[in-house]
C-alpha cells in the first residue's frame, strides 16, 4: 500500500470511529474541543525538569481512551510526522544542559529530563488531538467552531475541503498508480512529467470547482451560505465531564500528585 | 402551453465554433422529451441554455413562460431542476440532508418547511434512508438519488437530467428509471443511452453538430437504424435481440 | 515544518494565534469586498487538491530522494493572496485534526509561518510585480523558486525563533539557525521548481486562470508594493513586540500558563509557590516529611516513584472502566 492508499484508509478509519454512537462521541464537540486545548496548554506549560508533575497528566489520554474504547496501538502511528522533530530537539538538550537534577531520587543531568518532559509532551499533545478527532466528526468540530463564532466563510471552506478530500484523493491515488505501472522502479514522479501532471489535476479540480459552483446556483446560492446547526445542546451529562475535567487537570497541574504518592509510599515502607 | 420554449436560438463561445445553430423545440409541462445524440452534439450546452448557466447569442429561451436573460436568472432557476452528470459536482455539502436542504435554505424557507421540503423528496426519490449518511461514502448510485432529492425538494415544474444513466449499475440504472417514471414533474433527460430514452420519454429530439435533426415519436425514431447511424447513434440494444 | 504542540510555549502560540487570526480576518475582509461567489467552491475545491498534491512524491533528478508541494505559493498564484490564504488555513487545521500533522495548540504559529508567508509575501513581492507588465515562463520560473525560497527561509527562521523564544531548547540560536536555514533552502528551491513546472504548464493550457496576469491596471490600483512593505512592516513590528515581551517577561511560558490557573491577581502573592509547584527541587521541599532526607536510599525513593506512577494508572483506568460499565448499561436497552 502506497502512502495515498494509507491516507485515504487512515481518513475512513478516522471517520468511522467519530461516527460511532459511543458515550464520547455523544459529548458536546465544544466542551471536547475546549478541553483538549486545554490540556494541551496546561501540558506544555510544565517546566522541562517538572518530569513528575508531567507523568501525573497521563491521567487524561488514559481516562479517555478506556472511555472511548479506543486501540491505543492505532493511534501510536499518528506520532509519526510530529516525533522526529520533536526528538531531534530534545536529543540535543542532554549536550547543552549539564546541570545535574534530581527527579525521583536519581540524579541526572537536566538535559536528559528535558529532553524526556519534551518527547512526552509530543505525546501527550498529539494523543489529546487523536481522542477528539476519533471521537468527534469534522461537522461537528465545524458546529463547534460557529459556535465560538468563526466566521461562516472559513466554516464552509473547511468543510468543502473535507467533502472533496476524499475524491482528490482517490485521484491522485489513481494518478500515481497510473504513473508507477509504467514506470516500475522509479521513487518518485520524474521532474519532467511534474509540471503536467499536477498542472492537468488542478485543471480538473479547477473545472470541478466550476461544477460546483453551478450547482449552487441553480438551487439558489447568492454568496452566503445558509447554515443551520444541528441542534447541539448541552446535556447534563456534558456540563459535568467539563467540569470534571476542569477541576481533576487544574489540581493535577497544581499539586504534584506523584510526588504526593510516592512520598506516601516512601513513608509507608520506609 | 408551453413549458419549456427555444426559440430560434444559437449559441457559441467566445471566438469559437458555433455550438447550437438555430434551435427551435418546445416541450409541454407532462412531457417527458429525450435529448439523444452522439458525443459533443451540443446536448448539454443546450440543457445549460434552460436555467441561464449560458445565455443564448441570439433567439431566446422561456421557461413557464419566463424568458431566459440575466434579468430573471432566479426565478427562471426556480422552475427548472438540473442535475449534473457528475453527482460530485452536483452535491458538495457534508451529508446527504444537508445537500438536500441547501437549495430550500437558500429560498428563505422556515426551518420546518424545509425538513418537510427534504425528507418528501428524499421519499419520492427513495433515499430517505441515505439522510445522515456522508456524501463521500455513498456509492454512484446512491450519490444519483440524493442528486435527484437535492432538485426535487426545490418542487421544480421541470427535470432536467444530463446523462442519468452513466456509471449506473444494471440495477440502480433500472431503478432510476423506474423513479423517473414516477416522478410527476416534466422532465428533459440527454443521454445516449437509448434503452433508457425508450424506456422513459414519449419523445425523444435527436441533435447533431448543433442542430435538430429529428424530434418525433419515440418508436419512430428509435427505430430508424439508418437515421441513428449516421448521427453516431445505435439501435437501442433491446432492437438488437428481436 | 509543521511544528507540533511540544514545541512552543502557550504565551507564544496565543501571539501567534493572534498575528494569524489578524491576517484571516483582513482577508476575510479583502474577499467581502470582491464579492466574488465563485470564490467560495473554488476555495474548497482547491483546499482539497493541495491537500492531496501534497501526497505525491516528486523525484529530485540526480539524487535519488524526493520532494513535496507544499502549495501556499501555488494557491495564491491561482487565487490570489486572501483566497489563498484561507484556503491553506483549512488545509493545516484538516491536517492537524486527521494526520497529527503540525499540533492543534501551535495552529497559530504554522499558519503564520507557512501560509502567510507563502500566500502574501510570495505573490506580492513576487508573483504580482512581476507578472504585473508581462508574463513569461522565465519570469513565472523565477517568480515561484525566488517566492518558495525566500518564505521558506522566512518560515523556518520564525520555526525558530518561535521555538527558542519559547525556551524549548538549549540549543543555542546560532546552531539552530545555521541547521534550518540550509535545509530549508534545498527543499525551497525544489518546491519552487515544482511550483514553476505546474505553473508554466497552466501558463500554457489556460493562462487566464493565473491570478493577476491579464488585467495588470486593475491590480496596479489593489497592491502597490510600498503599501505593502508598510503593512508588513507593521505587522512584523506588533508581532516582534508581541513576541519580545513573551521572551523577556517569561522564557517558559511558566507563569503564564499558571496566571491562567490561578487568576492574574494571585500570581504575584503567591507567586513563588506556584513556581515552586513547577520545579522539582522546591516541590520536594514543599513536602518535608516525604522528602529526600533520607537520601541514603535513593533506590527507594525511584522504587515509590514508580509506584506513585502506577496509582495513577490504575486510579484512571479502574475508574473510567467503571464508569464506561455504568455508562453502557442505558444504551444496552
Amino acid at each position: 500500500m502506497n502512502d495515498i492508499s494509507q491516507s485515504i484508509f487512515e481518513l475512513n478509519h478516522l471517520d468511522t470511529l467519530a461516527e460511532q454512537n459511543q458515550w464520547m462521541n455523544r459529548r458536546h464537540p465544544l466542551v471536547k474541543l475546549l478541553l483538549t486545548l486545554f490540556y494541551i496548554i496546561l501540558v506544555v506549560s510544565f517546566h522541562k525538569y517538572d518530569l513528575m508533575g508531567l507523568l501525573a497528566m497521563m491521567a487524561y489520554p488514559l481516562i479517555v481512551f478506556n472511555l472511548s474504547e479506543l486501540s491505543f496501538r492505532k493511534s501510536i502511528y499518528r506520532l509519526r510526522y510530529i516525533l522526529p522533530l520533536v526528538c531531534i530537539i530534545g536529543l540535543v538538550n542532554p549536550l547543552f544542559d549539564k546541570e545535574m537534577v534530581l527527579v525521583m531520587g536519581l540524579v541526572l543531568r537536566g538535559g536528559i529530563i528535558s529532553m524526556i518532559t519534551l518527547i512526552l509532551k509530543g505525546i501527550f499533545t498529539v494523543l489529546a488531538v487523536y481522542l477528539l478527532i476519533a471521537t468527534t466528526t469534522i461537522e461537528k468540530i465545524c458546529g463547534a467552531l460557529r459556535l465560538l463564532h468563526m466566521p461562516k466563510i472559513m466554516v464552509t471552506q473547511i468543510m468543502l475541503t473535507y467533502r472533496y478530500i476524499f475524491l482528490l484523493l482517490r485521484e491522485v491515488e489513481r494518478l500515481t498508480t497510473s504513473y508507477q505501472l509504467r514506470a516500475p522502479g522509479q521513487k518518485g514522479i520524474h521532474f519532467k512529467v511534474w509540471g503536467s501532471m499536477v498542472g492537468m489535476l488542478l485543471l480538473r479540480s479547477i473545472d470541478r470547482s466550476e461544477g460546483v459552483y453551478n450547482s449552487m446556483l441553480l438551487r439558489g446560492y447568492d454568496g452566503n451560505f445558509n447554515y443551520v446547526n444541528r441542534k447541539m445542546a448541552m446535556v447534563q451529562t456534558d456540563w459535568i465531564y467539563l467540569i470534571f475535567w476542569l477541576i481533576i487537570l487544574i489540581l493535577l497541574r497544581i499539586f504534584p500528585v506523584i510526588q504526593l504518592l510516592s512520598g506516601f509510599f516512601l513513608h509507608l515502607f520506609g | 402551453m408551453n413549458l419549456l420554449t427555444f426559440d430560434h436560438v444559437s449559441f457559441q463561445y467566445e471566438n469559437g465554433l458555433p455550438i447550437l445553430q438555430d434551435i427551435s423545440l418546445s416541450v409541454g409541462p407532462d412531457e417527458s422529451v429525450g435529448l439523444i445524440g452522439a458525443n459533443g452534439a451540443g446536448k448539454t450546452t443546450l440543457m445549460k441554455m434552460l436555467p441561464g448557466l449560458l445565455l443564448p447569442n441570439e433567439g431566446q429561451v422561456t421557461v413557464a413562460d419566463i424568458v431566459v436573460n440575466k434579468k430573471n436568472l432566479s426565478q427562471a432557476r426556480r422552475k427548472v431542476g438540473y442535475v449534473f452528470q457528475d453527482s460530485d459536482s452536483q452535491l458538495f455539502m457534508a451529508t446527504a440532508y444537508d445537500d438536500v436542504a441547501f437549495g430550500p435554505r437558500n429560498y428563505g424557507h422556515t426551518e420546518e418547511e424545509v425538513a418537510e421540503r427534504v425528507l418528501t423528496a428524499m421519499e419520492q426519490c427513495g433515499c430517505l434512508h441515505l439522510k445522515d449518511k456522508q456524501i463521500y461514502k455513498m456509492s454512484g448510485g446512491e450519490k444519483k438519488l440524493v442528486s435527484l432529492a437535492t432538485v426535487m425538494a426545490m418542487r421544480p415544474r421541470c427535470l432536467l437530467l444530463d446523462e442519468p444513466s452513466v456509471a449506473l449499475d444494471p440495477r440502480n440504472r433500472r431503478n432510476l428509471i423506474s423513479l423517473l417514471n414516477s416522478l410527476p414533474v416534466a422532465k428533459l433527460i440527454a443521454s445516449h443511452d437509448l434503452d433508457m430514452i425508450w424506456d422513459t420519454c414519449g419523445r425523444p429530439i435527436l441533435i447533431d453538430q448543433g442542430k435538430i435533426i429529428a424530434d418525433g415519436d419515440t418508436k419512430t425514431i428509435l427505430q430508424d437504424k439508418e437515421l441513428l447511424e449516421a448521427h453516431g447513434l445505435e439501435l437501442p440494444l433491446r432492437l438488437f435481440k428481436e | 515544518m509543521h511544528m507540533a504542540d511540544a514545541l512552543a510555549s502557550p504565551a507564544v502560540a496565543a501571539t501567534m494565534y493572534v498575528a494569524s487570526g489578524v491576517a484571516a480576518a483582513y482577508s476575510i475582509k479583502k474577499l467581502r469586498e470582491e464579492d466574488n461567489a465563485k470564490i467560495i467552491p473554488t476555495m474548497g475545491v482547491m483546499g482539497a487538491f493541495v491537500f492531496a498534491t501534497q501526497m505525491i512524491n516528486f523525484s529530485i533528478p540526480g539524487t535519488g530522494s524526493s520532494g513535496h508541494l507544499c502549495g501556499g505559493m501555488l494557491l495564491s498564484a491561482i487565487l490570489g493572496p486572501y483566497a489563498g490564504f484561507l484556503t491553506m488555513i483549512s488545509v493545516l487545521l484538516i491536517q492537524c485534526l486527521l494526520f497529527a500533522d503540525g499540533g492543534l495548540m501551535v495552529l497559530g504559529c504554522n499558519i503564520w509561518n507557512m501560509a502567510f508567508y507563502g500566500c502574501f509575501l510570495g505573490t506580492m513581492l513576487f508573483w504580482l510585480p512581476m507578472m504585473k507588465n508581462k508574463a513569461s515562463k522565465v519570469r513565472i520560473l523565477l517568480a515561484s523558486v525566488l517566492g518558495c525560497i525566500i518564505t521558506l527561509q522566512l518560515g523556518a527562521f520564525s520555526v525558530t525563533l518561535e521555538t527558542l523564544i519559547s525556551g524549548i531548547t538549549e540549543l543555542p540560536f546560532s546552531f539552530f539557525v545555521a541547521t534550518m536555514q540550509p535545509i530549508h533552502l534545498a527543499i525551497g528551491l525544489v518546491e519552487g521548481l515544482i511550483t514553476a513546472a505546474v505553473l508554466i504548464f497552466i501558463y500554457e493550457a489556460r493562462p487566464e486562470m493565473l491570478y493577476g496576469l491579464n488585467d495588470a491596471d486593475k491590480k496596479k490600483s489593489r497592491f502597490s508594493v510600498k503599501q505593502t512593505l508598510v503593512t508588513l512592516f507593521i505587522t512584523t513590528t506588533l508581532i516582534g513586540g508581541g513576541l519580545s515581551l513573551v521572551a523577556s517577561g517569561d522564557p517558559d511560558g511558566l507563569e503564564w500558563s499558571m496566571e491562567q490557573v490561578a487568576g492574574t491577581s494571585e500570581l504575584e502573592a503567591d507567586g513563588d509557590i506556584y513556581e515552586s509547584a513547577g520545579s522539582v527541587q522546591e516541590t520536594t521541599s514543599l513536602l518535608p516529611d516525604y522528602s529526600f532526607k533520607d537520601s541514603e536510599s535513593p533506590l527507594g525513593t525511584t522504587f515509590s516513584g514508580i509506584a506513585g506512577c502506577l496509582v495513577v494508572i490504575l486510579l484512571c483506568v479502574g475508574g473510567s472502566t467503571l464508569v464506561r460499565k455504568i455508562t453502557r448499561k442505558p444504551v444496552n436497552e
